[in-house]
This record gives structure tokens, C-alpha cells and sequence, in this order.
């Protein structure tokens, strides 16, 4: 099934899943540190998206290997098979946009050779 | 503080977020308040800030997607049910769409009665102003030009314009024809707010006599004579013998009701208007800061002001309302409710129909509903599933009624009720007005007959019914389904009834002996040109030869002529007479009408006493003969043969009575005569005569020979439209006959409908009770005993329901009361008839299932289960 674009939090939140797994807290955090602070997602933001990619299939609960056993502890999650090809799927689309954007030399102070 | 709200703003999260997912939040958002801690008071401010907005713009945005998902979940869903019962789906749709069809084509007739302006820009201001003597109880009379002079020039709050249609004829390149003018002051286009579409308006000094004439075209009349010709401006035309310069057109549609002319020309005053002729019709137009009230008082004041100086008025006050109420008042007002209840009770029915069959078919979705909300769909869930079936089946029938609705409309304007003969109707059509009223009746409706049964279907024990497995709500659903049924035959019964209670009171206005004939009796206008006979015995002479000529054409036996149509608007000028006894001057109002000597005659009226007018004895210049009405005899002398040989004066001219007759109902049906006086026209000749002629049974030659007798004697006097006695008393009956046709139509698809629903009623619980019916054969019951078993319960439903529906019929005929005529609101036969009617046509609709309940195989029905 096509995805249709998704949102830039959406992105960013597949790309902090993209290397490993990790709890909600972290993602917000690790996207806060790549980005050097220009994108903070709000709590907010951050769980009804993870909510979405959870009903969608694209991640999925993954055991958290140092808090075993503890039902109250925080959820990890995983990219899933499905989350990782769209994910490919939506940067090759940006790729292309960009392409073009700089074809046609629409980037600030940007001169191709 | 930030924290707080957006601990409440957590449980504002949809359902689908779990108390794990809301502590988890929770939690997130403390460690990121608490980092932001770390760098001062003003991060942690601003990172509480952004936290907040940023969850609740989360919060409402999970809402409205989870809601849109939810509503197209519920149309495809809906859509997939509606089409597994395709039978009951179309039923359903066919009643609604003539249910909607039917209230949307009303609704088009009553806003233009009721609602929508007057086709011109000004509508919303404009007021009527009428004469009135409130002592003496007239109200209504129509203004002279002297009389409209003397308010225009003393109004201080209301600009005035005065105007009256007039037969006329045109003459152009050799040809003469009849045609219909406005005649109005210079101002009647600005007050109405009218532009002409070409050229110009009338200038104030083209009011005056003896300056060019000026004409304005109406755009039909330009079109159809013309051709829509461009160059016609500043062309010149013979109206009356009188040239006129073509100077506009007018725009389309740009004219009040009854106000249709081929050619508008201004007035032509000279100065020596009567106090008289009461018959020009004045409208006026508020000045800024001024409203009905003011301009009341003031015209009042200008009135009582007139009367007083000049002792020829035949008024004291003035009478000032809103145009509108002017044209739509009285009949069309209650004809009004009377439709829209009517037609409000035709989509009742058509939507207890519906509910009876969304009924039947929520019986058997029990099972369904009770899966749905086993598997956890709440009920509002659930009522809100099944509504959203009803939305799409109301949007399916109200898309057809707008499709019924355009060919009701078409029906009514073009096939019903030929252009003209009902005011307003050619304004109506399906616009967005009638649109937005189609689409408020089909959401309505959907609530109307989709809530009752949805909540019906939900509130059984659906846990019970999916244990007990797949059973039928039957008894629920009969009761509901009679007391529908019940409704529906008293709301039909109430239409019939209503009709048959107008169409009685009608055929009883055609019963009622008018005093004068009304059969195919010709009756014509003939108006001759002030400028070719300016003086009274050019006039005379005129109107005698034509009488004798159009006496010598075949076949006819009478010929006679006066000042007013035969059944006309009443006016009145004042008269004074002396008491025998005393010797005081009483001044009363009457009708005041030149009538020729052949009047009496032609029209059929009868004489009570002494004589009516001879030209051999009241010849001109001769003492002033009058023959009064009966009325008057009777107020001013106490009876007839005792005012003969009395006088009366009028305007200082005293009248001998030469005769008292009987002038019948010359106001119409409806209402008793007023006081008549007749003078001899050949003793006071008029220009404008309406004549009436009996024919005898050829009348196509008749009027063609008045055409050319006519065209002989003067060209350039052309003969208006020609009618019969019989038309005109038609045309007086106009309101009362279109409620009659409409409320029949609506009365025989109310029968329909009621007819399809007692029938679906019947044959479900006939179909429901197949077992038992099965049971009583096998058990010895023969089949009359069944068929009367079945019949009988369908007999009380009609007993019940057409009690309900006559007591509403009789309300309804008080609403009538004052249109109806000879009748009265409790009419046993109107009543009667109806009720046994509905009640043959309730046991035919029956009579079918009961018939198959009476055929029921025993050993079949038993075995199968």
C-alpha cells in the first residue's frame, strides 16, 4: 500500500528508531540532539504520533532489555520490516524533491557545479 | 501551574489512549520539564508553555481525525446496509421524495404569498395608501388624481406616486390595437427603485398635458412587438389618438402583482381633476428616518386637512400599511396555513410510513445490533450507525423531491393555473429559497422518522436477544407501528375533510344567486380618448351609436353599459339627503355608476320598484333622474316603494328616484351588496364604459363583429380584452380556488400514502402472526372467522384514526372559517363522507392480507419455523 507523505515529526521520530530501539523520552531526546535543538518534539506530539505508527504497523513494542519483567515500566519500540521500508521509501522521495529543488537552483546560496 | 493543565488536558485524550499511555506521557513530561529546569526560570517557563499547546493541539487534533474516520465508517457502512434491503430502501425514498416534493412546491407558493418581496428594488419600504372614513366604517377606497395632488403636495414624511392600469389602444403604421397601460406620475419608476434597461425615465413636466408625451416600453411588449429592437427610442406612437415618444424600455420582471402593462405613460394632468373617480392606487416611499407610523399619522393629518377645507371629499382619514400586506393579505393569508398545515401533514405521513418500515426492518437487525454492541459499540454508537442509514436515505429522498418538486412547480404555474389568474404564481420557482427549505425537510424528516425506531431497536435487551438467538421485537414494534398507523390516518382524514369542507363552501359560491346573471355573457371595456371626445355629448354619441350597432349584429338580445366591471372593488363618493320629517341633511356614502338604459337588461338584474332608465324620457339636460340599490331605499326612506320619487344629492345635483333596484352581490360571492346609486349615462355621459352583452350562443362572431363595428365608428378606439359574466365571477373566487385544487392534490397523495402504510401495517403482523393464524385454522377457525379476526383489528385502528382526523378537520375549517361560504367548520356532510370514505378505503387496503390470512395452509405455516 502507498503511504502517502508523512509529517515531519513522524520522520524524524522513524529516523531515532532507524539505528535501534528506544522509549519514548529517548526518541524526543535523540531527535533534539541530531537536529542541535532546532527540532523539539513536544510530549504531546511525540506519544500520538508513536500511538499512529503503532496502529499503522510501522513500529512495534520491543522488550527492554535492562528493565525485564516490570509491567509499569516504559514501552520501547522498534522500527518493524514494514516501518523501515517506508521510511527508505519517504527519504528517496524527499532525495528526489530535493534534486530538483536544486536543479532549478531554488536553495539559498546554492551553486551546483 | 503548566503541569496541572496538562495533567487535564490528559484526560481529555480519546478513549483509545490507555492509562499506561497517559502515565507514560506524564512522565515524559516531567523529565522534560525538569531538564529545561536545569537552564533558569525562563526555560522552564517557556518549555511548560510549549508542552501545553503542543498536547492540546494534539488532543483536539486526535478528536477530529478519530471523528471524520468515524463518520465515513458509518456512510460506507450505512450504504452497504441500505443496499442488502433494496425494496424496503426504494419505498422508503419514493414516499419521502413525494413527501419533500410535495412540501417544496407549497413552500414556493406560500413564500411567495407570505415571505418573499416584491419583485421590485424598494419592496422592504413601500407602503399603500388608501382613503378611508373610519366613522362611517369605509375602508379602502382608492384615491381620485385631485385627491393624490392634494396628498403629494402636503405629505411631509413619504414621497408619493400615484398610478392605474387602463385599457388603451395603439395605433401604429395603419393598425390599431388593444393594449394594456400603466398610467403613473413621473416618479412611480424611482419610487419603486425601478431603472429603465434602455433609455430614460419620465421627467416631472411630462405629467402635464399639453407637453410631448413620453413612453415607456415593457420589456415583454418590446420583445414581442418590437422584436427587441434597439433604434426604438425617440419613434413615436398613437395611444388613445394621443402621440407618445418611445423614450425606455423597462427592465424584466420589474413590476409589482397586477401590475403588467405593455406601456407605462406618465399622467397628464390639466388641473381639472375630480374629487370623483376614485380609482388610481398610490404608493409611497418613507423618507429617511421616518416609518409606517409616522407617515400614518401624517397622511392621517393631511386627510382629516382636506376634508375639512374642501366639503366635496368623500373621506376623513387615510389608511397606510405595507405593500405587501396590500397584495397577500386576508384569503391568501389563511390559505396559507391552511396549505402549509396541510402539506406538513403529508410529510408526517410520508415519514410514519417510513418509520413503520424502518420498524419493520429494525426487527429484523435485532441480532445485528446486538453483535455491534457485544463486540463493544456503545449505543449512542450504535443510534448514531442507524442514523446516519436515515441521513442517506432522507438525502436520497430529498434529492428526488427536489426532482418532484421542480415538476409540481412547473405544474402549478404553467398547466394549474394559467399566467395571471393567481397573483404572485409567476414569481414562484425552485430557487434557493425552496432549495434550503427541500434540505431543512430532509434533515428534519431524518430525525422524525429515524430516532424513534433507532432508539427502538437499541433499547431492547440485545445481550438477552443474542442468547436467546435470532428473535423478533413483535409486539414492540405493532404497538409503535399502529400508533403510527393511527396518526397517519387522522392527519389524512383531517386533509380530506378540509377539501371536501372548501370545495362544498365553493360549490355553494357558485349556488349563490348573485342578483345578476352570470353566465357567457360578454363583458368588455371600451375607453375613449379625452383629446377626440373632449366633450360630454361627443361621448354620448359615441356610446349610443355603438350601443345600437352592436344591437343589430345576430344573435343579440341585450346591450348595456356602465362605469365599473360587473363584479369589482368598491368605492365611494358621499350623498346627501333631506329628512322628510325634520328637515335635516344627512350625508351617507354610496357606490356611485353611470349606467346606460340598456344596463339592467343586459346584466339581468331585477327591479324592486318604479323603473330604471329610459332615453326617451331622461334626456340630457332634462331633470336628473337616479335609480338607488336597495340598501339605500332601505336607510334612507325604510323601504322601497316609499324612496321613488324622492331626491338625493350628489356634488350639488340633485337626483330625482326614479327607481329602486336589486343590484345583487356586486362584490363578489363572499360579500353582501353595498349601497348602489345609478345615474343615467346618457344624462352623464362617461368615456370609460364597461359594457355587457348577451350574445346568445355564438359569441367567437359576436365579438368579432363588436371588433369591426368598432373599427368602423373609430379607428383608433380599440376594444380591451374581452371576458364573460362567467370568468369575471371566477377571477373573484381566485384564492378560494387555487386552495381547493392544491389541497385536493394533496389530499389524494395523503390518501395514497396512508393507504401504502395501513397495507404495510397489516400484511407484517399478518405475516407475523402466520403461525398462530395456522394454529386457529388447524384448530377448527374457518376462513371468515380469520378474515374477520384480522379485519376487525384494522377497523379499530381506522375508528380511532378518524376520530382523531375529524376533530382536526374541524379546527382546520375554524382556521377557514372566513373564506368558507355556506358552510360550516362542523359540516356533517363534508365530515361524513370523508369518514366513511377513508374508512372503505382503509378495509380495501386491508382486505388483501386479510385475505391471505385467511388462506393459511395449517400444516405448512406449523412446519415451518
Amino acid at each position: 500500500m502507498p503511504i502517502s507523505p508523512l509529517s515531519d515529526p513522524v520522520l524524524h521520530i522513524l529516523l531515532a528508531l532507524s539505528d535501534r530501539p528506544r522509549h519514548g523520552y529517548a526518541i524526543a531526546a535523540e531527535i533534539e540532539e541530531r537536529t542541535e535543538g532546532v527540532v523539539r518534539l513536544g510530549t504531546g506530539t511525540l506519544y500520538t504520533a508513536l500511538k499512529r505508527l503503532r496502529s499503522d504497523g510501522l513500529i512495534e513494542e520491543t522488550p527492554d532489555p535492562g528493565e525485564q519483567g516490570d509491567a509499569r515500566a516504559r514501552r520501547t519500540y522498534a522500527l518493524t520490516r514494514r516501518g523501515r521500508s517506508v521510511l527508505a521509501e519517504q527519504s528517496e522521495r524527499l532525495q528526489a524533491l530535493v534534486e530538483h529543488a536544486v536543479a532549478k537552483r531554488a536553495l539559498h546560496g546554492f551553486r551546483p557545479a | 501551574m503548566s503541569s496541572l493543565l496538562y495533567r487535564a488536558l490528559l484526560t481529555l485524550l480519546p478513549h483509545r489512549f490507555t492509562s499506561r499511555d497517559r502515565a507514560e506521557m506524564w512522565e515524559a513530561h516531567g523529565e522534560r520539564v525538569a531538564a529545561a529546569a536545569q537552564s533558569g526560570r525562563l526555560a522552564l517557563l517557556r518549555a511548560g508553555a510549549a508542552e501545553v499547546m503542543d498536547l492540546a493541539t494534539a488532543v483536539a487534533r486526535e478528536h477530529l481525525s478519530g471523528s471524520v474516520d468515524s463518520v465515513v465508517q458509518d456512510v460506507r457502512m450505512g450504504v452497504r446496509s441500505l443496499r442488502r434491503t433494496p425494496l424496503v430502501t426504494a419505498m422508503a425514498a419514493v414516499s419521502l421524495a413525494l413527501g419533500i416534493g410535495a412540501t417544496t412546491s407549497l413552500f414556493s407558493v406560500i413564500d411567495v404569498w407570505l415571505w418573499r418581496p416584491l419583485p421590485v428594488p424598494n419592496q422592504d419600504r413601500l407602503l399603500h395608501v388608501s382613503l378611508a372614513d373610519r366613522d362611517k366604517g369605509w375602508h379602502g377606497i382608492s384615491l381620485s388624481l385631485r385627491d393624490f395632488e392634494d396628498f403629494r403636495e402636503a405629505a411631509r414624511t413619504v414621497d408619493l406616486a400615484v398610478y392605474r392600469r387602463i385599457g388603451a389602444s395603439l395605433a401604429t403604421q395603419g393598425t390599431t390595437e388593444g393594449i394594456t397601460t400603466i398610467r403613473g406620475s413621473a416618479n412611480l419608476l424611482p419610487i419603486l427603485g425601478v431603472e429603465p434597461a434602455l433609455g430614460r425615465g419620465f421627467r416631472p413636466d411630462e405629467e402635464l398635458a399639453g407637453t410631448p408625451g413620453a413612453a415607456l416600453l415593457s420589456d415583454a411588449f418590446w420583445r414581442s412587438a418590437w422584436d427587441a429592437d434597439l433604434s426604438v427610442l425617440g419613434r413615436s406612437v398613437l395611444i388613445d389618438g394621443e402621440s407618445y415618444t418611445i423614450v425606455g424600455v423597462l427592465p424584466h420582471h420589474s413590476t409589482l402583482p397586477n401590475m403588467e402593462a405593455d406601456i407605462w405613460v406618465p399622467l397628464r394632468l390639466t388641473g381639472a381633476e375630480t374629487r370623483h373617480n376614485h380609482s388610481w392606487q398610490v404608493l409611497g416611499l418613507p423618507k429617511a428616518g421616518t416609518d409606517l407610523t409616522v407617515v400614518a399619522r401624517d397622511l392621517d393629518a393631511v386627510a382629516s386637512h382636506i376634508a375639512e377645507r374642501d366639503p366635496d371629499t368623500d373621506f376623513t382619514d387615510a389608511d397606510v400599511g405595507l405593500l405587501h400586506d396590500f397584495y397577500y393579505s386576508g384569503s391568501f393569508r389563511q390559505g396559507s396555513y391552511v396549505l402549509g398545515l396541510s402539506v406538513l401533514f403529508v410529510l408526517l405521513i410520508a415519514c410514519a410510513n417510513i418509520a413503520n418500515l424502518l420498524l419493520a426492518r429494525g426487527a429484523g437487525r435485532t441480532h445485528e445490533m446486538a453483535v455491534r454492541s457485544a463486540i463493544g459499540a456503545g449505543r449512542l454508537r450504535v443510534v448514531r450507525q442507524l442514523l446516519t442509514e436515515n441521513v442517506i436515505l432522507a438525502v436520497l429522498g430529498g434529492l428526488a423531491g427536489v426532482g418532484v418538486a421542480r415538476v409540481g412547480i412547473h405544474l402549478l404555474v404553467d398547466v394549474v393555473f394559467p399566467p395571471g389568474e393567481v397573483p404572485g404564481l409567476e414569481y414562484m420557482r425552485l430557487d434557493g429559497r425552496a432549495l434550503a427549505a427541500a434540505a431543512t425537510m430532509t434533515v428534519s424528516s431524518a430525525l422524525v422518522f429515524g430516532l424513534v425506531p433507532s432508539l427502538r431497536t437499541t433499547r431492547v435487551d440485545l445481550r438477552a436477544r443474542l442468547v436467546e438467538g435470532r428473535g423478533t421485537t413483535g409486539t414492540e414494534r405493532g404497538g409503535l407501528g399502529r400508533a403510527l398507523v393511527v396518526g397517519e390516518i387522522g392527519m389524512a382524514i383531517a386533509l380530506l375533510a378540509t377539501t371536501a369542507l372548501v370545495i362544498r363552501s365553493v360549490a355553494s359560491m357558485h349556488r349563490v344567486d348573485m342578483g345578476f346573471r352570470t353566465d357567457d355573457a360578454l363583458t368588455f371595456a371600451v375607453s375613449l380618448p379625452p383629446t377626440s371626445y373632449p366633450d360630454p355629448a361627443a361621448v354620448r354619441t359615441f356610446h349610443a351609436e355603438l350601443t345600437s350597432r352592436i344591437r343589430t349584429l345576430p344573435g343579440v338580445a341585450a346591450v348595456g353599459s356602465n362605469t365599473t366591471p360587473p363584479i369589482g372593488a368598491f368605492s365611494s363618493i358621499p350623498y346627501a339627503v333631506r329628512d322628510p320629517a325634520s328637515g335635516d341633511v344627512r350625508e351617507r356614502g354610496a357606490w356611485y355608476r353611470q349606467a346606460s338604459s340598456g344596463y339592467l337588461r343586459a346584466m339581468g338584474m331585477r327591479l324592486a320598484a318604479g323603473r330604471w332608465f329610459d332615453d326617451d324620457r331622461d334626456v340630457p339636460g332634462g331633470p336628473r333622474v337616479a335609480v338607488v340599490s336597495h340598501p339605500v331605499a332601505q336607510w334612507d326612506w325604510g323601504g322601497d316603494a316609499d324612496a321613488v320619487g324622492r331626491t338625493l344629492t350628489i356634488a350639488e345635483t340633485t337626483y330625482e328616484i326614479v327607481g329602486v333596484a336589486e343590484v345583487g352581490r356586486m362584490l363578489g360571492p363572499q360579500r353582501p351588496s353595498p349601497p348602489v346609486i345609478f345615474v343615467s349615462a346618457t344624462q352623464a355621459p362617461s368615456g370609460s364604459m364597461y359594457y355587457v352583452v348577451d350574445a346568445g350562443s355564438d359569441r367567437a362572431a359576436a365579438v368579432a363583429g363588436i371588433r369591426a363595428q368598432l373599427r368602423q365608428l373609430d379607428p383608433l378606439v380599440a376594444v380591451g380584452e374581452v371576458s364573460t359574466l362567467r370568468q369575471e365571477l371566477r377571477e373573484s373566487l381566485e384564492p378560494e380556488v387555487v386552495v381547493i385544487e392544491i389541497l385536493g392534490t394533496l389530499g389524494a397523495l395523503a390518501l395514497v400514502l396512508t393507504l401504502v402504510g395501513v397495507y404495510g401495517v397489516v400484511a407484517h403482523s399478518v405475516g407475523r402472526r402466520t403461525r398462530e393464524f395456522g394454529l386457529r385454522a388447524a384448530l377448527g377457525a374457518d376462513a371468515s372467522a380469520i378474515l374477520r379476526l384480522v379485519l376487525g383489528r384494522s377497523g379499530r385502528l381506522t375508528a380511532i384514526g378518524v376520530t382523531a382526523g375529524l376533530l382536526i378537520a374541524v379546527g382546520l375549517g375554524k382556521l377557514l372559517s372566513s373564506v368558507l361560504v355556506g358552510v360550516r367548520p362542523f359540516d356533517a356532510l363534508a365530515l361524513g363522507a370523508t369518514a366513511v370514505f377513508m374508512a372503505l378505503a382503509a378495509g380495501a387496503a386491508s382486505w388483501l392480507p386479510a385475505r391471505r390470512a385467511a388462506r393459511i395452509d395449517p400444516a405448512r405455516s406449523l412446519q415451518d419455523r
